[in-house]
């Protein structure tokens, strides 16, 4: 609106007295699908693989090439229907294969070409080595209650690879409040994991004998461990004018068991884990070129002393039948306080881990999605890069070696959804 | 209902929406049957023919006057129900370009005078009295009222979306938005903006629709039931409000406000509207 | 080099709290009656409006960072963290 207009009494009694027609009698409004959704992805992301002067001599040792990281392809298959009036279910797969090698630990090398050269030496990544191959299936569940001011809902998933398997579930509410003006949501959530950590093909292998052993021999598991987490959410939202809406959130999540990297050679981290964030969220819709601004930001706290902040922009811009989604995402966060690559004794500290993803770094990921619309089905395709470092890190304080296994992917996806 | 009328529905084939259509036309012509001043049979020309007995109303009827009683109070008498009668007096039935219409005497409007009032007739709910010699009609606000019933009707029949639109009076329903184009009151054939509806009601009222010219003077056909008189108005009113009732009510009182205190209203009630004035300016408040 | 083992609970509540507060009080400034709503319906403007990439997302995001989490329901872990 140019202006801001107010409701006037003569109006609120007009209202009033139109509210005692029979047709005019509020009533619960339809607000549960009416259609089905049936929706399949193909996603395939590629890491890019390490140049050959941030491995170990290690892996070369092992017949070298072990550059190569993960490739991984995915499938995701979503069904949803409304049961009756009241009800909505949905249920969603993902199928999940990654080949490839992921960073074991981290040694200091003598890169000294010539006796007299006087480099430091520098801190290379030594590898799983290239045949690791891992299959994870995920299903989840989810039933809605749709009511005339609000909805509930209730989730199971069960996640499973050959080395772990995950139990979850969660009750969420959600409401709509003041004439629909302000939305509030809450929830809890609760999961269940086992670990089987499996000894791999490295035993008895060089690598076993350079680095200690294919199994996290720092925090070992005695055939299976246990790992739980509970968490729970507050949002609210609110309606500025007919082109704005905003919202914002906490959120406490608990992580507790054996939460060490079961593949890492050093790596014996707290039993506890305990995280907070503050999201807030605008959606505006840009009325002179008819598309939709997304702005999302997110700070995450934890007690292991990583901080992080998250901004997700998006523009959803219709042209015609084709949806154009061009997004940006910068991520940034400190490191965990026992996080280290230089702690060649790590028997004088209680945790110590050297996971790049425990490291001081930033994120930049960029992305185009399409959506074709030709009704009743839709066809999506999206690329995205993603690219992280220790120079892209908001936080300068730490003078920190950054550490060669902070990663760049390339992903693909290609969908098709279809409602009935 | 003496005036163009449309649904729109979406559907896969026009077979399928005539089926869907079909229970909400009925539902027009139950209004139309029923409330129609024109139709002998209505239960209007039947309140209108009791001479002095009391009618016992049905619920609806009877909602719909008592909401009658509040449009009288809240426009301070402006807007009322038995006002018809003054057309015995004015004669816009011709089609306007056509010859000059005749401006009735005071005397004839005097004598008129003493069959007006909402005040003069007996009103408990749900029994109407009429005294003898007056009527009503209830030609305000039954077409806006009908395109909410209409979308009430569809939703009940489980339909998701959908517009109603009777005679330039619309009411929109479901989680889609609409677009409603509005042409220049002072040109017909010229649209002047579009805005899109989701969700609401929206209702012009207008003196381009009927009204007489005489020595060059535009006479709307809203009468203002205190002086017998037209009313010089604006040459039209849209407003968009949560239903068609409500927009419609809003637009007609802005009518009968006339041209020197419509914005005023307009203002005072805080709905979005568009105003035409009849020497062609705009007042854009819809916010597009 | 930083020293291991220091507990940091920053106060992110206080600053969530003000935010959300701020959030509130704008509350009452502008009535958005449902017919205005247009634009807000559309399903570009939802806050998830692709449900299976939010959920890919997550996941991907959850083997690569170490934040995880927001105010939404949590799903279960994976071998990947």
């Amino acid at each position: 609106m140019t202006k801001t207009l107010k409701p006037s009494s003569k109006l609120l009694a007009l209202s009033a007295a139109a509210m005692a027609l029979p047709a005019l009698v509020p009533q619960a409004q339809a607000v549960a699908p009416t259609e089905r959704t049936l929706s399949y992805r193909y996603t395939q992301y590629n890491e890019m693989g390490l140049d050959a002067a941030s491995v170990s001599k290690i892996n070369a040792d092992q017949g070298g090439g072990a550059t190569q990281r993960y490739d991984i392809d995915i499938n995701q298959y979503a069904f949803s229907t409304p049961v009756g009036d009241h009800f909505a279910l949905s249920i969603d797969i993902q199928d999940e294969v990654l080949t490839g090698a992921s960073p074991w630990t981290v040694v200091k090398e003598d890169v000294k070409a010539t006796p007299s050269d006087t480099s430091d030496d520098e801190v290379k990544l030594v590898m799983s080595g290239a045949t690791i191959k891992e299959h994870r299936t995920d299903a989840s569940v989810a039933t809605t209650y749709f009511y005339s001011t609000g909805t509930i809902s209730a989730n199971l998933g069960f996640s499973t690879e050959d080395d772990y398997e995950s139990t979850s579930a969660g009750l969420s509410w959600g409401g709509e409040f003041d004439d629909k003006l302000t939305g509030l949501a809450l929830g809890v959530s609760f999961s269940d994991d086992t670990l089987n950590p499996e000894e791999g093909a490295y035993k008895g292998t060089v690598l076993q004998d350079k680095v200690g052993g294919w199994l996290n021999g720092s925090d070992p598991v005695d055939g299976t461990a246990k790992k739980e987490s509970v968490s729970g959410f507050f949002s609210a939202s609110r309606i500025l004018t007919p082109n704005w809406i905003v919202q914002a959130g906490v959120s406490y999540t608990q992580k507790s068991g054996h939460l060490s990297d079961a593949y890492k050679a050093n790596d014996k981290r707290p039993a506890e884990r305990n995280s907070y964030t503050f999201n807030a969220g605008s959606r505006y819709w840009i009325k002179p070129i008819k598309a939709a601004a997304h702005a999302d930001y997110r700070y995450y706290s934890d007690d292991w002393g990583i901080d992080s902040h998250t901004i997700i922009l998006a523009l959803y811009k219709n042209w015609q039948k084709v949806q154009i989604i061009p997004s940006l995402r910068y991520y940034t966060q400190t490191s965990a306080s026992f996080y280290s690559i230089d702690a060649t004794d790590t028997t004088q500290y209680n945790y110590y881990a050297d996971d790049h993803r425990l490291s001081n770094f930033g994120a930049i990921t960029g992305g185009l999605k399409l959506v074709f619309k030709q009704k009743p089905v839709d066809w999506i395709i999206a690329g995205e890069y993603y690219a992280s470092g220790a120079d892209m890190s908001l936080d300068k304080t730490e003078d920190e070696t950054e550490h060669p296994g902070l990663l760049k992917y390339a992903k693909f996806t290609f969908g098709v959804e279809h409602r009935f | 209902m003496g005036a163009p009328c449309q649904i729109r529905l979406p559907a896969t084939s026009l077979g399928e929406a005539e089926h869907l259509a079909a229970p909400l036309i009925n539902e027009v012509h139950r209004f139309e049957a029923k409330y129609s001043r024109y139709l002998p049979d209505s239960l209007v020309s039947c309140i209108n023919q009791a001479q002095g007995t009391p009618c016992v109303l049905d619920a609806e009827a009877a909602a719909i006057i008592d909401y009658a009683a509040q449009l009288y109070i809240q426009s301070d008498g402006l807007f009322d129900i038995t006002c018809g009668i003054l057309r015995q007096a004015w004669d816009f039935s011709r089609a306007p370009g056509q010859s000059e219409g005749v401006i009735p005497s005071p005397e004839t409007i005097q004598n008129l005078m003493p069959y007006l009032g909402w005040h003069r007739l007996d009103w408990h709910n749900p029994i109407l009295t009429l005294p003898e010699g007056m009527q009503i009609d209830l030609g305000g606000l039954v077409k806006e009222y009908a395109a909410d019933a209409v979308a009430k009707c569809a939703l009940d029949l489980g339909l998701d979306c959908g517009l109603v639109e009777l005679g330039g009076d619309i009411r929109v329903f479901g989680e889609r938005s609409w677009p409603i184009g509005i042409s220049n009151p002072t040109n017909p054939g010229q649209s002047l903006m579009q805005l899109h509806l989701h969700a609401g009601g929206f209702a012009t009222s207008g003196n381009y629709q009927r009204y007489f010219l005489h020595q060059g003077l535009r006479y709307s056909h809203i009468l203002n039931p205190k002086t017998g008189w037209p009313v010089v108005t604006p040459a039209g009113v849209s407003v968009v409000g949560d239903n068609c009732l409500i927009a419609g009510s809003i637009s007609t009182l802005a009518l009968l406000m006339g041209e020197a205190h419509c914005l005023e209203w307009l203002y005072e009630v805080g709905l979005p509207f568009l105003c035409v004035f009849n020497d062609g300016r705009v007042v854009n408040e819809f916010g597009v | 080099m930083k020293q291991p083992i220091k507990t940091v609970i920053k106060p992110v509540f206080s600053s969530a709290l003000v935010a959300l507060v701020a959030v509130l009080v704008l509350q009452g400034c502008t009535h958005v009656a449902p017919y205005q709503r247009g634009a807000l319906s559309k399903t570009e403007m939802g806050w998830t409006p692709d449900h299976q990439d939010a959920t890919l997302q997550k996941h991907i995001y959850f083997a690569k960072e170490a934040s995880s989490g927001g105010a939404e329901a949590a799903g279960g872990g994976c071998g990947c963290n």
